[in-house]
Parts: C-alpha cells; structure tokens; sequence
C-alpha cells in the first residue's frame, strides 16, 4: 500500500493529526448519511415495487379491452377517434431534497379525465370501457414514474457515499495512523539519542574534572 | 415551467395515450426507439412510458438519463410477458445495498 512519505517533524506530526481527525469526523458523517439514504432508498423502492404490480396489472387489464376494441373498430375510425385528445397531458415539477439528492415530483393536473372526445357512433362501448381505465390510472403510472426515479437517484447516491466512506475507512485514516506511528517512533528515537549523548558527555566532563583534580597537586 | 408526458412504442400499445394527451412516437425497433427518447429528452419531456420489451432493447439510451432528474423513463407492461420494470428496480437494489433484499421470494 502507498504510504505517505513526510519529513519526521513536530511540525508535521501536528499536522497530520489534526487531518487524521478531521477524517475520522468526515468518515463518521458520512456513514450516517449513507444509513439514512439507505433507509430512504428502502421506503421509496418498496412503494415503487407495490405500485408497479397494480399499475402492470391493471395496465393488462386495459391491454386486452383496448385490443378488442381496435378488432372490432374500424382502423381509420379509430385514429380518428384517438386523435383530438381532451386534455392537453401537461405536467408540474417541483424538487424535493432527499439527504442533498434532489429528486423530481410530478404533479399532473387529471381534473378533466372523463368522457371522450369523439363520437359514439363509429367507435365501441370496449373502447370507452379501455380509455376510462387508463385514465384513471394515469395518476399512479406518473407516481411510479416519480418513485423509480427517485429510487434509482438515491442509489447512485449511495453507490457514491459508500465509496467514500469506504475510501476513508480503508485507506486514508490507516495512512495517516501509520504515517503518525512513524513520525512518533522517529522522534522518540531522536530523543533517546540526545539523551545519551548528553549523558556521555557529562560521563566525559566528570572524567576530565577528576583528572584535572588529580592532577594538580602531582603536578606542583 | 410545464412538461409533457410521452410514449413510445409499437402503434397497438401506445395508441390509446393518444386520447388522454400524450406526445405519442411510434417505434417499432430500438432503433427509432432510442433516437426518440432523445428527441423528447431535449423538448420538454420529463415522463417517458416505453414498452417494456423495446426499453430492455435500449438500455444504454436509458442509463444515459437515469442520473438526472428527469425525464423519468419507465417501462410499461405489453403482451411480452416479461417484465422488465422490475429488473429495473431489483438492479437498483442489488446496486445500492449489495443483495437483493426485496425480491428475494
């Protein structure tokens, strides 16, 4: 693994530390976040797992009338009929911020959702029966729409937290522990040093100061 | 500021978002398909229904926009048989929390 080469300084001793700590503070914040996305993105995805199974459902359900009342209408007559629709299918969007993800609402306006547009002459009752089932699950098709997009926002969002808590977790707080072990090891190594040198040269003067005392009276 | 909601796909499953409004495109191969939704991607489209059996065919077109807030594209049932929109969704899982919590059944 890379280590971080620096110089065995007080100084940078105390730097390290101070970004050691500051990681540990980033790393602690942004597991939480990752939990509370993580419990968000749950909620969101079990809603949106419930409201796809009743929209495909009911979704078939329109299928087969729509089919049988295209075998039993004219083509023409049909597209004819389907062409001037009565709403105009206009949307709102307003954003929400999930843990600093912004997601989309969609507000649709269904106020005008009943009754057809066409004449009852040339189309069938299937075909009423089919475009009032749609219609009246155009609602929840626009909230699953909003749902799967928020579900797979937040997971992108996790996906990126996760790395970097991991990032800090395994690779920059080890590194920087390692980098402070040997600073402190160097330093502690220094002062030993110092110290017995220190202590050899005072066995050193003594030596000399003896001698000196010795000396003297011989020397007269 | 005011979007639309569209569909794509073959003429039989998306005729009937005519009536209700709906910008309606007509595809019947991922070709047409994808080049659709980038069309309605860049004019104010923020839903996207597309069958699911033409959305499995362009999954790179729909990954391109799945980081942005919208258009939100969903796949909706046809007569295929399988459905897609919940691979979808169990992919997410998978990829968010690393096992597949929810459709484990």
């Amino acid at each position: 693994m890379a280590e971080i080469k620096v110089n065995p300084t007080r100084m940078e001793l105390k730097k390290l530390k101070s970004r050691l700590s500051v990681a540990r503070r980033g790393h602690k914040l942004l597991k939480d976040k990752r939990d509370e996305l993580m419990r968000q993105f749950l909620e969101v995805v079990k809603q949106a797992k419930e409201l796809r199974r009743k929209v495909a459902e009911a979704f078939r359900a329109y299928n087969t009338g729509f089919e049988s009342a295209s075998a039993l209408t004219d083509k023409k007559m049909m597209q004819e009929a389907l062409m001037l629709p009565r709403t105009e299918g206009e949307l709102k969007i307003s954003y929400r911020n999930i843990m600093s993800v912004t997601v989309p609402e969609f507000h649709f306006d269904a106020s005008s959702e009943n009754g057809a547009n066409y004449g009852y002459a040339f189309t069938t009752g299937e075909l009423d029966d089919a475009l009032s089932k749609l219609s009246s699950m155009l609602g929840d098709m626009v909230r699953l729409a909003e749902l799967e997009k928020t579900s797979l926002l937040l997971c992108d969002e996790i996906e990126k937290t996760r790395r970097r808590v991991n990032a800090l977790e395994y690779i920059m707080i080890p590194q920087y522990e390692r980098a402070i072990k040997v600073i402190a090891m160097k330093l502690e190594e220094n002062e030993r040093g110092n110290r017995t040198r220190l202590m050899k040269v005072k066995d050193m003067m003594i030596k000399a100061q003896l001698e000196a005392l010795k000396g003297v009276p011989e020397d007269e | 500021m005011t979007y639309k909601i569209g569909a794509v796909g073959p003429r039989s499953s998306v005729l009937g978002f005519m009536a209700l409004g709906f910008g309606v495109f007509e595809a019947d191969n991922a070709e047409t398909a994808s080049e659709c939704i980038d069309k309605m991607a860049h004019n104010g489209y923020a839903v996207i229904f597309i069958t699911q059996s033409l959305c499995a065919q362009i999954k790179e077109t729909i990954e391109k926009y799945s980081s942005s807030p919208v258009p939100s594209i969903v796949p909706i049932p046809d007569d295929s048989g399988t459905d897609y929109g919940e691979e979808i969704l169990k992919d997410a899982v998978v990829r968010a929390i690393g096992a597949d919590i929810l459709y484990k059944d």
